[in-house]
């Protein structure tokens, strides 16, 4: 193969660090008008008690659908109300409404317009197509760049993957007015205008509603993906369910938003022609239903100024009170609530979202030298790459040190010993890792930088290997989470076995199920189990099934890192003194 | 007449390259072989003709003729490619798109073959669209359409949705439609088609007896050449694109211009066409004062079994034949006393199929009248099925 590979993963990133640069006033704008709209719907959604907005709800399904709709809507909220998911729901309502909100004000003026000018459709329908196929997660990644992490991401992800049939069905719904009546309004004389408004929007409303409805479906399942970066609500809930292994919780939070969906599909099936328009005219109920809401908002807006956080606390301020987290699963999310609770940081939340996310944000910060709380951990490139620094834990919240320990499944031992007793060998320190994790990070394929390691350390690799058999063709598996650390220790551990004869396989999942499948059987081994910590909860699930090899790497570290130029230096610092 | 419309040489091409399309036109070339060598298609070739005030100016021809294309540039739906449409003198083509609002708002309405009613209006709303969007008040435009809605027989329903309505109720809120906006110029195109043979008959009528008040100039389009015989004051008969005659409905049936009218027209109902007076004989008559031996004496150098009798002013009295002549000369008595007074007669302009029916009925030949009874000619059998056969020689042409 003569032709070398084209840099294409490098381009994008190099355009969308131009981008990000050129841009950053822009997204920021961005961000808090998105912002400014969630929390406005969040804060009137969550207005009184649960049960007034459930039976709004109630009622508006009622009046556009079937009774039994009605009905199914009011018992299906009060279910969810029951099961402790309201807040969650609202959450999730409030971003589907935002997403909706700029869906519409985006997609409809855009599927007109392309409906008027035969080439702007050519431009468009390749974009579209191109929007609907790319996975939902590609779309996470520029967003947590031009946006950070939270729900404004989420947000402007679910946009792009929800808004192509509105403009699509726009479009098709005024190209579908038959061409008689078309030439009807323009022989009475109409201008371009006069016939849209009259003509061809009244005429397309039907489709364009369809189009509209498909939106809302297809942001409705954005919420789990945009969980992966730190929205909150239902999926959130699914996501942590997913990786903490939790079938009941998953449950729950699945049917939720099943019931979710099944409302607003309904409603906003049935907006044009509700079952029972004719007793109570459209624009009565509607018009009411919308009075309620500016109410609601009103006073919203009144009550607002009480609840502004005071600017006494300048670092808290600064970063809006605000600890950039991990995986909502992760030990170390838990250590972090834990310290929030032991310093009394009852202003403050935790972010959740995703170990890329959040080195994203740090990323972002560090460039424009902003202030940012992350939570970090030791072996981690961030520490060789930035000038971070840990707050100190006088209190002790994220405990000790803690040990990287390799874990087997039961019989291990018996059936493949030789790889048994390489792992069991396999130990290595802090640094050796982060200089894994560094090649990796400057765009190294994570097996090229493993084998890099091995050929410049083999003394040490034969130390692993020095009494242990050679393999034959064994099938090995390797689970691991997708943490920077983790990734670098299984690779190199896998290209170590490889290279004694073994057929290694390397298998990438969340905790959760990192420790069941090393537990059932379906995987052989991890190198990544944080203890006493960080993976505790699973340990203590699965301790029993599985064997514990000790630890491959002392000397890790968890707590509350921010950047050298922060002059904050404890998590006591954070506490905030509210007027 | 100064003429309210006048198309000159307007051609309209359809395609990609317009312009070798007209080049190739004018070298002369055909549809055919324009549209092998661009790919491009003639919708309708240097048309020319002139539209007068208050006519009903009828363009007929088969799918596919361009007729709709035609009626389409007079109001400029669509673009012609060459060519000048005049109207009041003011050439439309060249005019900027404000101007032409102002043309399609105030001088041409417009009614179109599946009614092309905005089915989430009411009739009123439809009715008064022209005006809506002209920013007239809202009572001056309901009075107008309501007014209109009354002139087509259609009070009572404005507040119902057109898809409640019969479609010869849908296209009388069309015709409305184009009334409210008080143009001079109303654009048919197809308007009738779509409806039932007799419906579209009872429109026609209307729109026949609309016209005798309101003397509008109508351009109307249809493929059915009985209704264009019906309604044209003038009928232009088209076929790819070209314009092939252009004539009162009498002269395009009876003096086809080419062989493609003769064929268009010969399976044509003549006796619809024709009137009594295409057909009328001079008549033989005599005074009654002439006495029965004269009237014998006419009926045999002539040939005929029997005469009418006119006094002196030509008004018809009655009718004798050789058989009431003849017993008057042996009886001895009067013309008048013999001759038989219940005569069938017929107009001028009664249209041959009632003719027909007539003669059926009447054991002596008809009599065409005037208004005022007198004689006016003579319709025997022969004459009405030589003509009806197209056969020329039958028929008296006026203006030669």
């Amino acid at each position: 193969m003569g032709i070398p590979k084209i840099p294409l993963a490098e381009w994008i990133d190099k355009i969308v660090d131009v981008i990000i640069n050129i841009f950053h006033p822009l997204f920021s704008a961005v961000t808090n008008i998105t912002e400014t709209l969630l929390n406005g719907l969040v804060k009137v959604l969550g207005l009184g008690p649960s049960i007034i907005l459930i039976i709004i709800i109630s009622l508006l399904a009622f009046y556009t659908s079937r009774w039994t709709v009605g009905l199914f809507t009011l018992l299906g909220l009060l279910l969810i109300d029951n099961l402790g998911l309201w807040d969650a729901t609202v959450d999730s309502l409030a971003l589907i409404l935002s997403a909706i909100v700029i869906t519409v004000v985006i997609g409809i003026p855009l599927g007109i317009w392309s409906s008027q000018n035969d080439r702007v459709k050519q431009v468009i329908t390749p974009i579209l197509d191109f929007m609907q196929t790319m996975p939902a997660f590609v779309y996470l990644i520029p967003a947590i760049l031009f946006f950070g992490i939270g729900v404004v991401p989420g947000i402007l992800a679910s946009v792009i993957f929800a808004i192509p049939p509105t403009i699509r069905l726009t479009n098709l719904g005024i190209r579908e007015v038959p061409s008689d009546l078309i030439e009807a309004s323009n022989a009475f004389g109409s201008t371009t205008w006069q016939r849209l408004f009259k003509v061809q929007l009244p005429l397309a409303a039907p489709t364009i509603l369809a189009g509209i409805n498909q939106s809302i479906m297809l942001a409705l399942s954005m919420v789990v993906i945009s969980s992966l970066v730190g929205a909150p609500g239902l999926g959130a809930e699914v996501y942590r369910a997913v990786t903490q292994i939790k079938v009941g919780e998953g449950f729950e939070a699945g049917i939720s938003i099943v019931i979710v969906a099944i409302i607003l599909d309904r409603i906003s099936q049935n907006l044009r022609k509700p079952v029972y328009g004719k007793k109570l005219a459209k624009k009565y109920v509607y018009g009411f239903t919308v009075l309620i809401f500016c109410i609601a908002a009103i006073s919203v807006a009144f009550a607002g100024g009480n609840d502004q956080k005071t600017s006494s606390n300048k670092i808290g301020f600064e970063v809006n009170y605000e600890i950039t987290g991990i995986d909502p699963g992760a030990g170390l999310m838990k250590a972090t609530e834990k310290a929030i609770k032991d310093y009394d940081l009852k202003d403050w939340t935790l972010k959740e979202g995703s170990s890329a996310a959040m080195t994203a944000e740090l990323k972002k910060a560090y460039e424009n030298k902003e202030p940012i709380i992350v939570t970090g951990w030791t072996p981690h490139w961030m520490f060789s790459k930035y000038k971070l620094k840990y707050l100190e834990d006088p209190k002790g919240s994220f405990g000790k040190d803690e040990e990287i320990h390799t874990v087997v499944r039961k019989g291990l031992k018996e059936d493949i010993p030789g790889a048994y007793k390489i792992l069991d060998n396999f130990s290595w320190k802090p640094n050796d890792m982060e200089e894994v994790m560094s090649d990796i990070q400057d765009g190294a394929k994570p097996e090229d930088a493993a084998a890099k390691w091995i050929k410049k350390h083999q003394d040490q690799v034969n130390n692993w290997t020095k009494d242990a058999s050679k393999g034959n063709g064994e099938k090995i598996s390797l689970v691991y989470v997708s943490w920077e650390s983790e990734v670098a220790s299984t690779n190199v551990i896998g290209k170590a076995l490889e290279n004694q004869g073994y057929d290694v396989t390397l298998k990438q999942v969340e905790a959760g199920p990192m420790f069941a499948g090393v537990s059932d059987g379906s995987a052989d081994a991890m190198v990544a189990a944080w203890l006493p910590t960080t993976h505790k909860d699973y340990m203590n699930e699965y301790k029993e099934q599985l064997v514990d090899l000790g630890p491959n790497l002392k000397g890790t570290k968890l707590g509350l890192v921010v950047p050298e130029y922060m002059k904050i230096n404890s998590i006591e610092d954070l506490k905030g003194k509210t007027k | 007449m100064k003429a309210k419309v006048k198309v000159k040489n307007v051609t309209k091409v359809f395609g990609k390259s317009p312009k070798n399309a007209i080049k190739l036109l004018e070298k002369g070339y055909s549809k055919k072989q324009i549209l092998e060598q661009t790919n491009s298609t003639i919708g309708v070739n240097t048309a020319s003709f002139e539209i007068y005030p208050g006519e009903i100016f009828v363009v007929m021809g088969l799918s596919g003729s361009g007729k709709s294309t035609l009626i389409r540039m007079l109001n400029r739906l669509i673009e012609p490619t060459i060519g000048q449409i005049l109207i009041d003198d003011e050439d439309i083509v060249k005019m900027n798109p404000q101007q032409l609002r102002d043309v399609r708002r105030k001088k041409i309405s417009m009614v179109f073959q599946n009614f092309a009613l905005f089915p989430h209006k009411t009739i009123l709303e439809n009715t008064e669209y022209g005006l809506e969007i002209q920013n007239i008040s809202q009572e001056e435009r309901t009075e107008k359409a309501l007014k209109s809605l009354e002139i087509v027989g259609l009070k009572g329903y404005e507040h119902q949705y057109p898809s409640q309505l019969s479609g010869g109720m849908q296209q009388r809120v069309g015709l409305a439609r184009a009334l409210t906006s008080d143009t001079d110029i109303l654009l048919m195109d197809e308007a009738f088609s779509a409806l039932d043979p007799l419906i579209r008959k009872d429109m026609q009528d209307e729109l026949l007896e609309l016209q005798e008040t309101m003397k509008k100039t109508i351009i109307f389009i249809t493929h059915d050449l009985d209704e264009a015989l019906r309604i044209g004051d003038r009928i232009a008969l088209m076929k790819d694109g070209n314009i092939m005659q252009i004539g009162t409905p009498e002269e395009i049936m009876v003096n086809p211009a080419n062989e493609y009218v003769e064929r268009f027209v010969e399976d044509v109902d003549l006796s619809k066409v024709l009137t009594a007076a295409h057909v009328q004989k001079r008549a033989e008559r005599i005074t009654p004062d002439r006495g029965p031996r004269v009237a014998l004496q006419i009926m045999r150098d002539q040939g005929y079994s029997s005469i009418f009798v006119v006094d002196r002013r030509q008004k018809l009295l009655g009718a004798i034949n050789a058989d009431d002549a003849s017993n008057a000369l042996i009886k001895n008595k009067s013309v008048e006393e013999v001759m038989q007074k219940d005569i069938v007669t017929v107009n001028e302009d009664t249209l041959l199929t009632d003719v027909i029916g007539a003669l059926a009925t009447s054991a002596l030949p008809l009599a065409v009248v005037d208004e005022n009874n007198r004689l006016k000619g003579v319709i025997i059998r022969g004459a009405v099925i030589g003509a009806l056969a197209g056969n020329t020689d039958d028929l008296n042409i006026k203006g030669g």
